[in-house]
């Protein structure tokens, strides 16, 4: 009786009419794409455990930038860059001389390409911690992209002799020595990396083109072709692979592989072109210019109709101009064109449930969203609500505490929560209380979802 | 050594067996380090009369690429007094082009006075270009004996027509040439061997200002954490065009069908005709901006291939497309085939691809230039022997794009380079207290030409929203040079395309007349050699753009050699 309370209060929250439509072809279609979503599930789930233990270390010790710093590694595992960052960023504000945080830090800005202010981070991670290898491998490694090479090779140095098994270290001398044309040296340096880390990919290229520079095809050749086991898309190293077959002697595998290449490369100029649209149509959909943000969107998809995250966006901004029905056709274009893409899963859920009310087939979307992505915190969120709706409230709670434990300032969850616990007991818990209270007060806005009888008995 | 084995002829040879590409020792050797201490140029664009001219190139905020490119700069001898004048090609911005009370850019002609001074000659010869103006190419399209010249533009392209008089014509509606949106380079060249000139002209980016995203708007429009400019990553492109010359004052966009197809749209930039594998047909290479650049290769049929990737002009020697700006050509090992130098971005190499039997190779590192032109933007450039010892040098036009490089750790305005050729193979940078290039400009289009007559090459570079620069050698090197003007009379006029061949102290020199190059911009078509101690050319060996061969002996040097087709001396 009251589960089914709480369960009319979600659809409420998430349905507005909680009808649940079933669309059997729809929700059949699904299915099979479900089953063709491979992921590396124990190895998320121990990311995602990784996560949660840091987040509680966290909780437990709210001041400590190491913990801060133990989430930004572990959603950075996750894939979640920019919450990473913001792990990151906190951990610096709770302790300004972490070397860790500082480190963390300027590899963020070092890949945003900001390299001097990640360099003035990385010497203040070297002034706070002098026997960091990391920082000096980090700030030797930026030196050599703001061709600082004098400066970037005694970093360098400095890291190895603190720490005489940095392949990192050995990685950037060999760059260096290649740049300078000291063939040997690069290729020695390269050695010692792959020595120390046998499968390290970067090192294994940069061997491969010390031999190549040196004219040592066949060797070159071997390695190259490791590379490309691990990475078949690289036009870089398929062309440096044609061109080492080429002065083997090698001409059909060459030219197979230089006609290749010259595909690989003309579709990343497209990718990046459309790329470029995709951007320009973010640009205005954020400027609130959605006409322009979805005509944008269109160029991007006839210029390349393989780039599915554009399907994605225009079906976000036709959903933003209330177009339910084509949104749904764009979002269900979106999974289809690629089924690994979460936001299109999430965003599909979303729609299934507004335009088709059809919960079983958005459960299912938001499902493979965080299967696919397990620290997809809004999916997590909107899998919760939609759980709790089918009172199934047990998984509900996992999935809010999940999205909490990756974003725990997202207001809706701990309503969510706060909502969920009090349907356990029948009545406002501590627990309960304190996140709805939280809940509320990331955003009062959010009262109208809470009913008055538990407002009532808020302090 | 066979100077005519084709690069299928070589392959065909090296089938079935590894085949090493073994830099072939040359027998002898020219000249010593001649040039003495202290600067070697000097900057004289005040004293001459060029410092009238200034460059405008948009807003100084530069928020769109259109405001970053620059213009190109053509040496040439508009009126057939013998000596060398100047065009600088002008830009423009938007407010002057959607306003039309404001005063008009226009690009400048300045006629060189034989007394080291140039006059400013725009008005009175007629060659006013008022739109954006980006590149130039100068030949006689209608082999009347009078230099014509071609100027791309954001927004339609200018054919001038010389004249002979003095003056010059718009002819571009007639002509058929105008393309259209933002071009970039142009060049000159008789692909069918039919004794007219045909004409490429490379274009960029599809540009619509409405459309293009502000600076910081996403990952295309940043550097270093700065908001900057966007692009070209990330916005459309335009395919590039290739004018047939059908003889009659007229031109017919002929790519589609030749094999010349863009379909990728490659943001064009620097454009060059060499015949890169000495079969005897013009081939043009194309520095595309942030992909694979293009060879075309010239089938000898009428047709085009492209062979890039192939042949290892593409991309650097670890396969990554550079943002290729502006291209020099010349044989700077003196094997007898055409090498390559392209300039690029800054933190990146500019790259040097060694041409062996019509294959190339990124020898950059090997040659020593890994590093010395990491922190540079570059743009112009040439191979040309500063010292006339035999071997070219090289020299490069600096400049960053983005004002907001001095806020992350680079600099807007850079100093230019001349890179000595060590005869080795290697190359080692002059620093500017030698040079004499001490002042720092965001520099673009170069082009080189004897503008004094003295056997010594002089620079002339067009620095964006600045005044040119002058470079013209403070003494003459203490050695000896020869120059060949040639003229065609089967073939097109200026011998656009002709290759020379000149032995001398034991040393052959090889080069092509080339209607433009550096970053678009048009150089001297006189051939220049430098000949160290030599006093004597003991072999001249040309071969015109029609294929046939022409040779003489024993000629004098230190002096210009004036040489119509199948006529002697």
């Amino acid at each position: 009786m009251f589960s089914t309370a709480i369960a009319r209060l979600f659809c409420a929250i998430v349905l507005c009419a909680c009808v649940p439509i079933c669309v059997a072809q729809m929700t059949a279609f699904y299915n099979e794409r479900l089953t063709e979503v491979p992921t590396d599930h124990n190895s998320q789930q121990q990311k995602l455990a990784d996560l949660l233990a840091a987040r509680r270390w966290l909780e437990n010790s709210p001041k400590s930038a190491e913990a801060s710093v133990a989430v930004g590694r572990a959603l950075r595992g996750l894939g979640e860059s920019e919450a990473a960052s913001r792990a990151f960023q906190r951990a610096l504000v709770l302790d300004p001389s972490s070397a860790q945080a500082l480190l963390e830090n300027g590899s963020t800005l070092a890949n945003a390409g900001e390299w001097l202010r990640a360099a003035e981070l990385f010497r203040r991670a070297i002034n706070s911690s002098p026997n960091l290898a990391a920082a000096h491998i980090a700030l030797g490694e930026t030196l050599l992209r703001t061709g600082e090479f004098d400066n970037s090779k005694n970093e360098l140095m400095a890291a190895l002799h603190l720490d005489p098994d940095s392949a990192g270290a050995y990685q950037g001398l060999g760059l260096i020595e290649l740049q300078e044309g000291n063939f040997n040296n690069a290729a020695s340096s390269f050695g010692y990396a792959l020595k120390i880390r046998p499968e390290y990919l970067d090192a294994k290229r940069g061997l491969a083109h010390a031999f190549i520079y040196e004219h040592k095809w066949a060797q070159a050749s071997e390695l190259l072709k490791q590379v490309l086991t691990s990475n078949p898309n690289s036009s870089e190293e398929t062309f440096s692979l044609a061109t080492a077959l080429s002065r083997m002697g090698e001409k059909t595998q060459a030219e197979a592989l230089f006609a290749k290449a010259r595909q690989l490369s003309q579709k990343e100029v497209i990718t990046l072109r459309v790329k470029g649209e995709n951007n320009s149509g973010i640009a205005l959909r954020n400027a609130g210019n959605v006409e322009d943000a979805a005509a944008q969107f269109r160029r991007a998809i006839a210029e390349d109709a393989s780039f599915c995250e554009a399907y994605d966006n225009l079906g976000g901004v036709l959903w933003l101009q209330k177009d339910g029905p084509d949104a749904l056709s764009e979002f269900q274009q979106a999974v289809t064109c690629n089924p690994h893409l979460a936001s299109a899963r999430n965003n599909l859920g979303n729609a299934l449930l507004y335009s088709q009310h059809d919960l079983d087939g958005a459960i299912l979307q938001f499902r493979v969203a965080v299967e696919l992505r397990p620290a997809f915190a809004l999916a997590r969120f909107n899998l919760g609500k939609a759980l709790a709706a089918k009172q199934r409230f047990t998984e509900a709670e996992s999935e809010f505490r999940y999205a909490l434990a990756i974003e725990p300032g997202m207001a809706g969850a701990h309503i969510g929560l706060g909502l969920l616990l009090v349907s356990h007991n029948g009545q406002i818990s501590d627990e309960a209380r304190a996140e709805l209270q939280r809940g509320l007060q990331l955003d009062p806005g959010l009262r109208p979802q809470v009913p008055s009888r538990y407002l009532a008995q808020l302090p | 050594m066979n100077l005519q084995l084709t690069r299928r002829t070589f392959l065909a040879a090296c089938a079935g067996a590894p085949c090493f590409l073994v830099p072939v020792k040359r027998s002898g050797s020219l000249g010593q380090p001649i040039l003495a201490q202290g600067p070697w140029f000097f900057e004289n664009a005040e004293p001459s009369g060029l410092q009238s001219f200034r460059h405008t190139c948009g807003s100084q905020a530069k928020e769109y690429l259109l405001e970053t490119l620059g213009s190109g700069v053509a040496l040439f001898d508009y009126n057939n007094d013998g000596l060398v004048d100047i065009f600088l090609v002008n830009g423009s911005s938007f407010e002057i082009l959607s306003n039309p009370r404001l005063p008009r850019t226009s690009s400048r002609l300045f006629r060189n006075n034989g007394d080291g001074t140039f006059t400013d000659v725009t008005k009175e010869s007629g060659l006013i270009n008022e739109g954006w103006g980006v590149g130039v190419t100068v030949g006689d399209y209608d082999n009347d004996g009078h230099r014509d010249v071609f100027i791309t533009n954001f927004g339609g392209n200018t054919l001038f027509h010389n004249n002979g008089n003095g003056t010059f014509t718009d002819v571009t509606k007639e002509a058929g040439v105008e393309g259209g949106n933002w071009s970039t380079g142009c060049a000159w060249g008789d692909y069918d061997r039919d004794g007219r000139l045909d004409l490429y002209v490379s274009r960029y980016v599809d540009f619509d200002k409405a459309r293009i995203p502000k600076p910081g708007a996403n990952t295309y429009c940043s550097y270093r954490g700065m908001h900057v400019a966007c692009g070209p990553r990330g916005l459309p492109g335009l395919a590039d065009l290739l004018y047939h010359n059908e003889g009659n004052g007229k031109f017919r966009e002929v790519s589609g069908e030749i094999g010349v197809r863009d379909t990728v749209k490659a943001y064009g930039l620097g454009v060059v005709w060499l015949d890169f594998d000495n079969d005897g047909w013009p081939d043009i290479f194309v520095a595309n901006d942030s992909m694979p650049n293009f060879l075309w290769r010239n089938n000898g049929n009428g047709t085009f291939e492209e062979v890039a990737i192939e042949v290892g002009c593409a991309l650097s020697a670890d396969g990554r497309g550079q943002s290729n700006m502006g291209i020099a050509v010349g044989d700077y090992d003196n094997d007898g085939w055409l090498d390559l130098y392209v300039t690029h971005f800054s933190e990146d190499y500019n790259t040097l691809y060694h041409n062996h039997y019509g294959q190339f190779e990124d020898v950059t590192y090997q040659a020593g230039l890994g590093t010395v032109s990491y922190k540079q933007l570059a743009w112009g450039t040439g191979f040309i022997d500063v010292d006339n010892d035999g071997w070219k040098d090289i020299f490069v036009a600096n400049g960053h794009i983005y004002p907001q490089a001095d806020q992350a750790g680079n600099s807007y305005l850079q100093e230019n380079q001349l890179l000595r050729n060590l005869r080795n193979g290697r190359f080692s940078p002059i620093p500017p207290e030698r040079t004499g290039f001490t002042r720092a400009r965001s520099s673009r289009g170069a082009a080189f030409a004897d503008l004094r007559g003295a056997g010594r090459i002089d620079i002339v570079v067009n620095n964006i929203d600045d005044k040119p620069f002058l470079y013209q050698l403070s003494q003459a090197p203490p050695s000896n040079w020869a120059r060949f003007k040639l003229i065609g009379t089967k073939c097109n006029r200026d011998a656009i395309g002709a290759r020379v061949w000149v032995t001398a102290g034991g040393l052959q020199q090889m080069d092509e007349i080339r209607s433009a190059d550096s970053f678009v911009s048009a150089s001297d078509v006189r051939l220049h050699f430098g000949l160290a101690q030599a006093a004597v050319i003991e072999k001249l060996k040309i071969r015109w753009p029609d294929g046939t061969v022409q040779e003489q002996s024993r000629l004098p040097a230190n002096r210009e050699h004036v040489i119509r087709q199948g006529q002697e001396l």
